[in-house]
């Protein structure tokens, strides 16, 4: 045989090779094209990527990126005018440039000019590297400006502009205005937080802090200004009047102000040539503020009386004094006197040396302000992505309840080995309906019983009490099979009649812990809100799932009879009357299932057309019955288990394979845009995706177990809870984990579907080109998915 | 007197058609101790399970204390199972439970299956537990985990099971095929007490002769499903050996 193929091989390998080639060939031009075609519909494009303008976007987009919109620094607009004559009129006197002290200054050249002409701004003494923009100010009874232009300042503080002047004449004077923002949060970060009771770390600045000491001391970070050398600084009180006039670089007669006449006292230290954590400070022992000499530089004691000084308690009264100056990086003064004294009116003014002008006034009441504080997109950040973190936890705690149970009906070792005779499965499914009907008339018997106590908590409390204790007791001697004893008539009737009253006794049960709940919940509401309502909210939901439940159930218990009443058929009637039986329940049995498919079929499609949705579903279902009663002629027993398997496993995956976002739609439309509908479509897919996950794990566990509990005569449950479950916990455990990392993922995006959470909030920011907004939110998901990422792998290396 | 257990034309066809049992039919009296030896693959497993309906026959009967176990619904096959304990050739323990809970599942059968699912088993029974544990020596091992054990003190959990059944017959598939001689003789003593000492019925498969010929009243011997010896151990000549394991067979101690 081998020597036959060995002549016939080469030209027949040669054949095949060459086709091969072709095969290769055809390949890559199919692919060839496949790829053209992709590129063709994705609009691959490298001129879209190499646009400038394109790429300044995505400039902006990641300059943003890097910048989140998390903290907020309070602005303050500092307005400087300059006055400017349109046109030139030499009988009108021009007024002086208004502004906060002399600090910025504004001057226009030159200082008239007719409309059209082109005349310059010049600022100086601003902050460095601000935005400014300039305004014209029209002679108008109305308060309106015309924008200008922006320009920003050079590093000394300085811009220079030019513009046209518009065509607005008027015989007062205009001005040009200059506005720059000041972010007066951004000078306060060395506050030192020791007595403190504001909420964003800083210190209440509007009274001395309480001590021991005679003397007590505030430490008083300055705004950003330049401050001047020679100068000189005045501490006013309330009234305006001088306290005291500290000079540095040589001594001068204030010139302007409340102060003006009065002379300085040289400090004789330099506040300006102090190294990082120095100060100039006064020290020593005494009763009066004079007392105590300037020294420095020293270490730094903001906030604290200074080393060695030792002031005399019973001296130093009602006086407050400048304590220590640095006028470093972060230029700072402390004030100092008797513990508690009220800052809130003082004012500190500082002065030029040289001309004993004052150019700055600070008010130690609203001076000091807040340091940066979190932006309010911060906050709404951190809101959604609470929401979006309790929406996957929630999702992921309702998917894996529902999940561990259905996963044992999509496991097929379990599900294999349920196959029930045909009778029994005929009578069984012709009991459903009836059990359906049964079950929601006892929920009604529930309703009712549970009504005679609803509205009374005291009552509620001991009639569930009683009906557990009498469902536990009852349950317990019903289910109890006495060892291998004959049962007597008591067995054969009351034990049934009992476990339906416990049924009945449950189902009231579920009726007044509802209403338990719902009164409790009412109750709290007041006190703690949220707490309120979610028992509230938890009665609702089990009064409403009670009478499905009732239904599900009663149908279960009249299936099972359906069943026991075939077994019985089976043992007492002679084989082929049993056989004969077969045939019209098993065709009732198909017809039933048909048209409840076809009801379902109906309800979707509203077709209103009984042929068919009834009568011809119901005459399949009959035939095919018909024929599973000949099939059973031969072979008793239906795989049911099998096709509940193959039933599950399908629904599953269909629901699985529809995304998230997807369902999310679906339930928009149902309870409305939010987080609720996100939690419904997370829930959902969670489920499904669960319960294959875990099926999947039920059905590689190893068999011998569950062989050596079912050979023990356990009941089904019983082999679930010994052998099964022991087995799963491990990977259980693990898939919902990384169910809970899948949940989060997608809850942080499920807003964009209309889902709740963060991702709704991201949209928004990005369709309305907030970028930096939209950045805050993105952070905030990497940190959330990372650090959720990070703790179910501890997690899971904990449990598994 | 009828015997324990009637097994009759026993088939077997496995769903990929794989014919296990053909056909095979033995009884074993009260008290007996039935060895069933036959090559690998030739259908002991198959023919143990079908005895309790672990594995349902496709055709003929088992009777077993006058009651037709193969068409016997599933509350009263739960009934007879609970009275046939099981041993098997991987001990078959569940790995992540305690040692304890392995011995008290063997009454899972008797016991209230409500309060059962929640771990509460009657007193009496936790003390039995502890007594079976006990009685094969592992007393001290009751609350560590089954995977902690040897595979000999594994297989003396899985007798303490079974014994915990209050078994009128005992099914042992193979139970000392996995343990050293030493071990395998300790275990196999243990059903030789079972056996004589409270009467209790065994049908146990074996590999080895020498067990077969130490243990076993009686003897069946399976070839590829089919029933091809049936008598006592010491009937089992170089023929009888050839025709249960085949020519080439050699027979070794
Ligand atoms: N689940 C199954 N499906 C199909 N065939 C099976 C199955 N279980 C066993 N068989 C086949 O049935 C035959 C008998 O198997 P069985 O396990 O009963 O043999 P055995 O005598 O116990 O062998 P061993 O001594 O190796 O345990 C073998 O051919 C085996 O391949
Ligand atoms: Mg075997």
């Amino acid at each position: 045989m081998a020597d036959d193929r060995v002549p016939a091989g080469p030209p027949e390998k040669k054949k095949r090779g060459w086709r091969r080639s072709l095969a290769i060939a055809v390949a890559i031009v199919a692919a060839f094209v496949l790829y053209a075609i992709a590129f063709q519909t994705t609009d691959v494009s490298l001129d879209q990527l190499q646009s400038e303008t394109r790429r300044e976007q995505l400039f902006k987009i990641l300059r943003a990126l890097a910048r989140p919109d998390l903290i907020h620094y309070d602005q303050e607009d500092l307005v400087v005018d300059a006055p400017i004559l349109v046109p030139c009129n030499p009988a009108v006197e021009l007024p002086a440039t208004s502004g906060p002290g002399t600090g910025p200054t504004l001057t226009v050249e030159p200082s008239c000019a007719s409309p059209g002409d082109i005349v310059t701004v010049i600022g100086s003494g601003f902050r460095a590297d601000v935005d400014v923009s300039l305004k014209f100010v029209p002679d108008s009874e109305f308060d309106v400006t015309l924008p200008l232009d922006r320009v920003q300042t050079s590093a000394e503080g300085t811009f220079t502009l030019s513009f046209e002047v518009p065509e607005r004449t008027s015989d007062n004077p205009q001005f040009v205005r200059a506005v720059t923002s000041i972010p007066i949060g951004s000078w306060s970060n060395r506050v030192e937080v020791w007595t403190d009771t504001n909420l964003n770390g800083v210190r209440d600045p509007s009274a001395l802090p309480a001590s021991d000491q005679p003397l007590s001391a505030s430490p008083l970070p300055l705004p950003e200004f330049t401050i001047r050398d020679p100068g000189g600084v005045a501490l006013i009180d309330e009234n305006g009047n001088p306290i005291e006039l500290l000079s540095w670089g040589g001594a001068f007669e204030a010139q302007s102000g409340s102060t003006a006449g009065l002379a300085s006292t040289d400090i004789g230290v330099d506040p300006f040539s102090v190294g990082e954590g120095q100060s100039v400070q006064r020290t020593g022992r005494g009763a009066v503020p004079e007392d105590f000499a300037w020294v420095g530089p020293a270490p730094a004691s903001f906030g604290e009386l200074n080393a060695g000084q030792e002031p005399f308690p019973e001296a130093i009264r009602s006086r407050v004094f400048i304590n220590e100056l640095a006028f470093g990086d972060s230029p700072e003064v402390e004030v100092a006197g008797p513990p508690g004294s009220d800052l809130t009116n003082l004012t500190l003014i500082f002065f030029d040396g040289e001309d004993g002008k004052q150019y700055k006034s600070v008010k130690l009441g609203d001076t000091i302000e807040l340091s940066p504080r979190l932006s309010d997109n911060a906050i709404n950040t951190w809101d959604r992505i609470v929401e979006t973190v309790m929406l996957a936890f929630l999702a992921t705690t309702v998917g894996t309840l529902l999940a561990v149970p259905l996963s044992f009906i999509a496991a097929r070792n379990l599900m294999r080995d349920v196959k029930v005779p045909l009778v029994n499965l005929g009578l069984a499914i012709l009991g459903i309906p009836v059990g359906l009907a049964v079950g929601v008339q006892i929920a009604r018997w529930a309703r009712q019983v549970a009504l005679l106590v609803e509205g009374n908590w005291v009552l509620d409390v001991v009639a569930l009490v009683a009906v557990l204790l009498a469902i536990w007791r009852g349950a317990i001697w019903a289910v109890d099979v006495d060892e291998d004893a004959t049962r007597t008539i008591v067995d054969r009737i009351a034990r049934p009649t009992v476990m339906f009253l416990a049924a009945v006794g449950f189902f009231v049960a579920q009726y007044l812990s509802a209403d338990l709940l719902m009164i409790v919940g009412t109750a709290t509401t007041r006190a703690i809100g949220f707490i309120g309502n979610f028992l509230f909210t938890m009665g609702e939901i089990i009064q409403t799932i009670t009478t499905p439940m009732a239904a599900l159930v009663g149908a279960g218990i009249v299936a099972q009879l359906g069943s026991r009443l075939g077994y019985l058929i089976r043992t007492k009637l002679p084989r082929s009357t049993v056989k004969i039986l077969e045939f019209p329940i098993a065709a009732a049995a198909g017809a039933t299932v048909a048209v409840f498919i076809g009801a379902v079929v109906e309800w979707f499609g509203q077709f209103g057309n009984p042929v068919a949705t009834v009568y011809v579903p119901a005459a399949i279902g009959a035939v095919y019955g018909l024929y599973l009663a000949f099939r059973a002629l031969k072979n008793e027993a239906v795989g049911t288990g099998i096709v509940i398997y193959y039933i599950a496993r399908t629904v599953f995956n269909a629901l699985r394979s529809i995304e998230p976002l997807v369902m999310v739609i679906v339930f928009v439309v149902w309870v409305g845009i939010g987080p609720f509908a996100g939690s419904l479509a997370l829930a959902l897919h969670t489920t499904a995706a669960l319960a294959k996950l875990y099926s999947e794990q039920v059905e590689s566990i190893s068999s011998g177990p569950l062989e050596a509990i079912r050979a023990t005569g356990a009941t089904r449950m019983q082999t679930i809870v010994y052998a099964v479950v022991p087995q799963i916990v491990p990977p259980y455990i693990s898939f919902t984990m990384y169910r809970w990392d899948i949940n989060v993922r997608m809850s942080t995006i499920i807003g964009f579907a209309g889902g709740g959470g963060i991702g709704f909030l991201l949209q928004q920011n990005i369709n309305l080109l907030q970028y930096r907004q939209a950045a805050a939110q993105m952070l905030a998901i990497a940190i959330v998915v990372a650090s959720m990422d990070y703790l179910s792998s501890r997690l899971r290396e904990r449990f598994v | 007197m009828a015997p324990m257990l009637e097994v009759r034309d026993l088939v077997k066809v496995y769903d990929d058609g794989t014919r296990a049992l053909d056909g095979v039919s033995f009884d074993v009296a009260d008290n007996e101790f039935l060895a069933v030896i036959g090559l690998s693959g030739s259908g002991k497993s198959t023919l143990l399970r079908c005895i309790n309906r672990l594995i349902e026959p496709t055709e003929g009967t088992v009777v077993w204390d006058g009651i037709d176990v193969t068409s016997a619904s599933q509350e009263d096959l739960r009934r007879i199972r609970r009275r046939i304990g099981m041993i098997f050739q991987h001990f078959n323990l569940v790995n992540r439970s305690k040692v304890i809970t392995n011995v008290l599942a063997g009454r899972l059968g008797y016991v209230n299956p409500i309060l059962s699912l929640i771990n509460r088993f009657p007193a009496e029974d936790v003390a039995k537990a502890y007594e079976q544990l006990d009685r094969v020596g592992l007393a001290d091992k009751a609350h560590n985990r089954a995977d902690e054990l040897s595979g000999g003190q594994q297989q003396r959990v899985g007798v303490a099971r079974a014994l915990m059944q209050d078994p009128k017959l005992v099914l042992a598939d193979e139970p000392v095929a996995s343990l050293d001689p030493v071990l395998a003789h300790s275990i196999m003593r243990y059903l030789e007490i079972i056996n004589k000492e409270e009467g209790t019925a065994v049908i146990c498969s074996l590999h080895h002769l020498d067990l077969v010929h130490r243990y076993a009243d009686r003897v069946i011997a399976l070839n590829e499903g089919v029933l091809v010896f049936e008598g006592t151990p010491e009937e089992i000549d170089d023929a009888k050996f050839k025709e249960i394991y085949g020519k080439e067979a050699e027979r070794v101690g």
